[in-house]
């Protein structure tokens, strides 16, 4: 028997509880609509640390996702780093905030904010 | 003995054994230009290079400096930085030859941020100056001695240049541009300064400990073992290669130490050195002194590296007798065991 891997698909997606986190985010700063900006910066202990933004509209330049009614920006070097990525929300005391999964990620420090590709 | 630079700098030079003594003893120069010079600009470069580097660095006020070094996620060097802040931006000295890689690093982690980065190493020229007399022949010509990791615009030969003393408290840096790089050469000369010849600065620099890329350090050592925890902070949080030396630190796990060591007689880096037939180190750099004996540096087995103590040179009769290094001394916090 032979098993096929599924190919990565190259877009950013978003859970049902991210969203909704996302839109109350939207809400909490007094507007109507905006844009999750998610990107990358250098920096943290694996090199690369994602970095989440509300944002009034997207950039010309950025690639632009619609997942489960949320607008997601992402500029052209970042989404070379997070193509395929999942952004999650992990609530409750314990949780961990917005969480992702990152398949270019091939290692990711304690805190789960860096990795590296 | 007329000669001719890197930097197109002519001009007198003292023999090899003269322009050692003046280094370590008297006031001595040597041209250091074949060392990569960056100027680093824009609002996000110091936050970039605080989060992609070992040292703190949110605020370098002007004037002031610092060591780093840019490391690899299981950080490994991918060099060692002095940054010292002038108006209006930053002044980066990297190793020999590194400036392109140092250059590449950053920009592979630049995203949106707003930095420039320009390689100044071919249009200016950097002349290094140690000894005792140093303070003195500087003030003949009205410049200041500075602390330890400052540095100021200055004016030499009425040309433009900066003074930059080192984290060491050992060296001063002179950059100007490579045109006016003779006038201020002939100036320092004629306020007393020694110049030396590159063989005298290598004996000098092993003499002294200076770590160098790709022999004390590079992409097969992590910082503390080559002793550079002065460009350390350990309490400025998350940077890239934090989580190893973090670790290394905690656990107590680095295996090695650089030290200074007194040669019997020759060996060549890379000669492996032993104790009690046991691999004990490794030799990094060895220069000539001019009295004929050997200096060399070594990366030890943490055990073996006791100052005094005395390890084989593998395949020979010669012996290396260890020393602590200046330069390491002088950098490291004193808590540093």
């Amino acid at each position: 028997m032979t098993t096929q891997t599924q190919p990565q698909p190259l877009t950013i997606s978003i859970t049902d509880a991210a969203a909704k986190h996302v839109r109350q985010f939207i809400q909490n700063a007094g507007k109507e609509t905006g844009v999750l900006r998610v990107a990358v910066k250098g920096g943290g202990c694996s090199g690369l640390t994602y970095v989440l933004d509300i944002a009034e509209i997207a950039a010309e330049t950025d690639k632009v996702i619609v997942d489960k009614g949320v607008t997601i920006a992402v500029d052209k070097k970042s989404y070379v780093f997070l193509a395929g990525t999942e952004l999650d929300y992990s609530g409750g005391l314990n949780g961990k905030g917005f969480t992702f999964q990152n398949p270019n990620a091939k290692k990711a420090c304690g805190c789960g904010t860096s990795f590296a590709v | 003995m007329a000669w001719t630079h890197a930097s197109g700098v002519r001009g007198h030079m003292a023999g090899a054994a003269e322009g050692y003594a003046a280094l370590a003893n008297g006031a001595g120069m040597a041209d250091r230009s074949e060392t990569g010079r960056l100027r680093i600009v824009g609002k996000d470069a110091l936050d970039l290079l605080n989060r992609l580097s070992t040292n703190k660095l949110e605020a370098l006020p002007p004037g002031h400096a610092r060591l780093t070094v840019l490391a690899s996620p299981n950080a490994r060097p991918i060099d060692l930085l002095a940054l010292g802040a002038v108006d209006g931006g930053m002044l980066c000295l990297t190793s020999v030859g590194r400036q392109q890689a140092a250059i590449d690093w950053l920009d592979t982690f630049t995203f949106g941020e707003e930095i420039v980065v320009e390689d100044v190493t071919a249009p200016t020229a950097q002349f290094a100056l140690a000894g005792p007399r140093v303070p003195a022949a500087l003030a003949d010509i009205g410049l200041p001695a500075l602390e330890r990791d400052r540095l100021a615009p200055v004016t030499i030969a009425d040309c433009p240049a900066t003074l930059w003393r080192d984290a060491s408290g050992l060296l001063w840096h002179v950059i100007a541009g490579a045109p006016q790089a003779d006038a201020v050469w002939d100036a320092l000369v004629a306020a007393g300064v020694t110049p030396a010849p590159p063989e005298a600065w290598e004996a000098f620099r092993v003499a002294i400990g200076l770590p160098m890329y790709g022999r004390e350090f590079g992409d097969d050592t992590n910082p503390l073992e080559s002793r550079l925890m002065g460009a350390i902070s350990e309490d400025k949080g998350c940077y890239t290669g934090q989580e190893v030396i973090a670790r290394l630190i905690t656990y107590k796990k680095v295996q090695r130490r650089l030290m200074a060591a007194t040669l019997s007689g020759q060996a060549a880096p890379g000669a492996a050195l032993v104790a009690d037939g046991q691999p004990a180190g490794v030799v990094t750099s060895v220069a000539p002194r001019p009295d004929g004996t050997m200096a060399a540096l070594a990366l030890v087995r943490v055990a073996k590296a006791r100052p005094g103590h005395m390890l084989a040179v593998e395949g020979s009769s010669v012996i290396a007798t260890l020393a602590e290094p200046r330069y390491a001394l002088a950098t490291e916090p004193p808590d540093v065991g």
